[in-house]
């Protein structure tokens, strides 16, 4: 069952008064996840935000470690952060993104940042009313909306808001909904689909040995912007920073479509064409992943297709590849 | 701003040895300036200026030979070119035009050295703002 | 517009040797064409309109450059072509050009690309193959109106615009990758020994992040606006980059790409520079000189 919420400003209020709360906003025309001054920043007319909620979780940098030389050196550790928050308006394809980055991220010895930031997090989420032009997430099958604590689906000029987890209702106290209505999610027919079913019958060997790789690799220029706006990609970089007397250690963003990834000591470099380093996206989101995780590491959500100056476009590629592969 | 820190390049054959001669002479400029001795003004980088304001520099200075006395023929008007477009870019991006300054110095104008720094110095101290581009670990 | 001289125009290309030609095509909707490269067997699907904004040379960075290829080039992508057969990175026996007039591109959104309003000439400069555009082609040059603007505020509004940007640069070098004149196999700012640049995603490593990298365009940008579009947070790169082009063009009187023999002025010198250009001084007083008109 859930509650009707005839609108998002008391519900926001109620969250920000008690907690530091994120929530998606406009700014310059983009739509990114911020930490809110006033209920009224949020918009909910959009599909899909341009930049993923994975810098919420995941920032492009973080620092591990800072030091201190001289006569008394001195290493101090950062410590996670603690204390609730909320993150309001995550969609769907969020929250399976997020589940997809816990299968690496929470796996023993978890990242300990990342693991503060999701058991702190109270996840608010909100149904998609309308899809993209880009997105395709049914092609994974019916979404699934575990992982949220509150999740509030739009309807009928209001919304029916669920509680689904201990967490959600604990947020929630003092907090006075509506009365009963019956949750009704839409189905959204979406532009773009690709075909699953047939992409896992591919053999990995064909795969791999293909020159289906060098067609896709033909207009791309290499330039990482699918990756950053991506949000399960999660290649990292670990980076010292010294000034003067004193140093530090970030974890910071990189991507497996940098000219110099894979690039060792002694200058050799496995993947040092961008025929290879396109196999391998496109590989590890549909083939290594769920070999390793038994979970696509793609969720549909489009917003490679949106960014890509080239017009590039994944489902196309999967078309592609289905085609130039089966034998 | 209380004591600026500025950096300045001086091209080995010239304005350094003007820097020497001014200490020799025991005409004294203030000690706000840290120089760095480079071979020609020709060598300066517009990413060694930038690195200075990284590192914290609140002004910087390059002096070199004055043009057609370069010591190697003509590395000071290779320098002009770039340290105008540098100040360009600077100016461009909302770097005061005061914290750059760019003199051809002879080897026998220690003097004129001496004034030139403390008049650089007394215009970055007027100046109240911080200083631009400094580095410091920061996150979001 | 004019699709089909250019394929006739891509065909001749392949009948004289090369090997493919890096050329528009059709893409997943009408307003968003792709690359590819060009045989005989996927001519059909050449394309060329108003929203090929993208710049192809950026393609030869990964291209096999032992291989006679084909490029198709707006007049901007042929200036940058210029550049390259300037700086070495392309051999002019193993290159077959293909000029497409240009009217101008519309942007990421679908509006008049807002850089066009600065191009520099709507005829291709360098060529092999030529295909002309519909109808009358302007000869007024671009001007840098957006520059002088800008220009007119002062500095600390003018440092509290950028800062703005580069509190909101997330470096992913979209920028850099998209450009056909960036192609350093190591860039400077990814290099750790000496290191001149933090890894780290804050102001001041964007800062110098993008200091040196408008500096290493000066006098050899071409306007394509191949940076602005690629950024997937709208930083304004190309009035850097324009204000640079402005910069170079009133001291020395030098614009990029138009030229073969005309090397760029950050290589050369002139032992006549006036020094006001020290002082923040234009030099050579052309200040107020009209543009040349490209014909």
């Amino acid at each position: 069952m859930a509650y009707r919420i005839e609108n998002l400003k008391p519900l926001l209020s109620h969250f920000m008064s008690r907690y530091e709360t994120y929530g998606p906003v406009r700014e310059r025309g983009f739509v990114t996840y911020q930490k809110l001054k006033n209920p009224e920043e949020v918009v909910t007319d959009f599909s899909v935000s341009d930049m993923s909620a994975k810098a919420l979780f995941f920032p492009e940098t973080q620092y591990v470690c800072f030091y201190e030389l001289g006569k008394d050196p001195k290493m101090m550790e950062v410590k996670p952060e603690t204390g609730a928050r909320v993150i309001f308006g995550l969609r769907p394809c969020d929250i399976k993104a997020l589940k997809t980055m816990d299968l690496v991220f929470l796996q023993e010895p978890a990242l300990e940042s990342y693991k503060a930031q999701r058991d702190r997090s109270i996840l608010v989420g909100l149904a998609c009313e309308v899809p993209s032009e880009e997105c395709f997430c049914q092609s994974f099958g019916e979404m699934d909306m575990e992982g949220f604590d509150i999740l509030l689906t739009p309807q009928e000029g209001c919304y029916a808001m669920e509680v689904m987890t201990e967490k959600g209702e604990k947020a929630l106290e003092g907090f006075k909904p509506g009365g009963d209505i019956k949750t009704r999610r839409k189905a959204m027919p979406q532009k773009r689909h690709i075909d699953l079913k047939r992409l896992e019958e591919l053999n990995e060997k064909l795969m791999d040995d293909s020159h289906v790789w060098d067609k896709l690799a033909e207009g791309c220029i290499n330039c990482r912007v699918c990756t950053y706006v991506c949000p399960t990609c999660h290649c990292f970089t670990i980076t010292e920073e010294r000034f003067k007397d004193r140093g530090a250690r970030a974890i910071v963003w990189d991507s497996c479509m940098n000219r110099n990834f894979t690039k060792m000591a002694g200058g050799a470099n496995p993947r040092a064409s961008n025929i290879l380093r396109l196999k391998q996206r496109i590989m590890h989101k549909f083939f290594y992943y769920p070999e390793r995780f038994n979970s696509e590491s793609c969720v549909g959500c489009g917003r490679c297709i949106k960014a890509c100056p080239m017009n590039r476009d994944i489902t196309g590629y999967i078309e592609e590849i289905l085609e130039g592969v089966t034998v | 701003m209380s004591e600026p820190k500025i950096v300045g390049f001086l091209c080995n054959w010239c304005s350094y040895a003007a820097a020497d001669q001014a200490g020799t002479a025991r005409h004294a400029y203030p000690e706000n300036i840290r120089i760095i001795r480079i071979p020609c003004s020709g060598r300066m980088d517009p990413k060694l200026i930038f690195k200075a304001f990284q590192e914290g520099a609140d002004g910087v200075m390059v002096a070199g030979c004055h043009p057609g006395d370069c010591h190697y023929t003509n590395g000071n008007y290779y320098a002009r070119r770039k340290l105008a477009l540098t100040r360009q870019l600077l100016e461009f991006m909302g770097v005061e035009p005061e914290r750059m300054r760019f003199e051809w110095i002879s080897a026998a104008e220690g003097n004129r050295f001496a004034d030139v720094v403390a008049e650089f110095t007394r215009e970055i101290k007027e100046l109240n703002a911080e200083t631009p581009l400094k580095r410091e670990a920061v996150t979001r | 517009m004019n699709s089909e001289k250019l394929k006739d125009a891509c065909m001749k290309a392949l009948d004289d040797g090369a090997e493919y030609v890096l050329s528009y095509v059709e893409g997943y909707d009408g307003s968003h064409p792709q690359a590819a490269r060009i045989t005989k067997q996927n001519i059909d699907s050449v394309i060329f309109d108003e929203y090929c904004g993208f710049s192809l040379p950026a393609l030869l960075k990964n291209a096999d450059k032992s291989k006679k290829t084909g490029i198709v080039v707006k007049p901007c992508d042929s200036r940058a072509l210029v550049v390259l057969l300037q700086e070495n990175q392309i051999k002019r026996e193993n290159i077959k050009i293909i000029g497409v007039e240009c009217k101008g591109v519309k942007d990421r959104k679908g509006k008049d690309d807002s850089n066009c309003k600065g191009c520099v000439t709507h005829k291709p400069v360098i060529y092999d193959y030529y295909a002309e555009e519909e109808g009358e082609l302007s000869t007024d040059r671009g001007d840098f109106e957006d520059v002088a603007e800008f220009e007119e505020k002062d500095y600390e509004e003018r440092y509290g615009f950028w800062e703005e940007y580069m509190d909101d640069c997330i470096r992913c070098y979209a920028c850099r990758e998209a450009c056909p004149l960036c192609y350093c196999d190591e860039c400077i700012v990814e290099k750790t020994m000496p290191q001149w640049v933090d890894f780290s995603v804050k102001p001041s490593s964007n800062w110098m992040y993008h200091l040196i990298r408008a500096f290493h365009e000066a006098g050899r940008c071409v306007n394509c606006g191949s940076c602005s579009r690629a950024c997937p947070k709208d930083i304004p790169l190309m009035l850097i980059n324009r204000k640079m082009a402005s910069a170079v063009e009133d001291m020395f009187g030098f614009v990029s790409g138009m030229d073969i023999q005309k090397m760029p002025p950050v290589i050369t010198l002139a032992k006549d520079d006036p020094d006001d250009i020290l002082k923040g001084g234009m030099g050579h007083g052309v200040q107020d000189r009209e543009l040349e008109a490209t014909s």
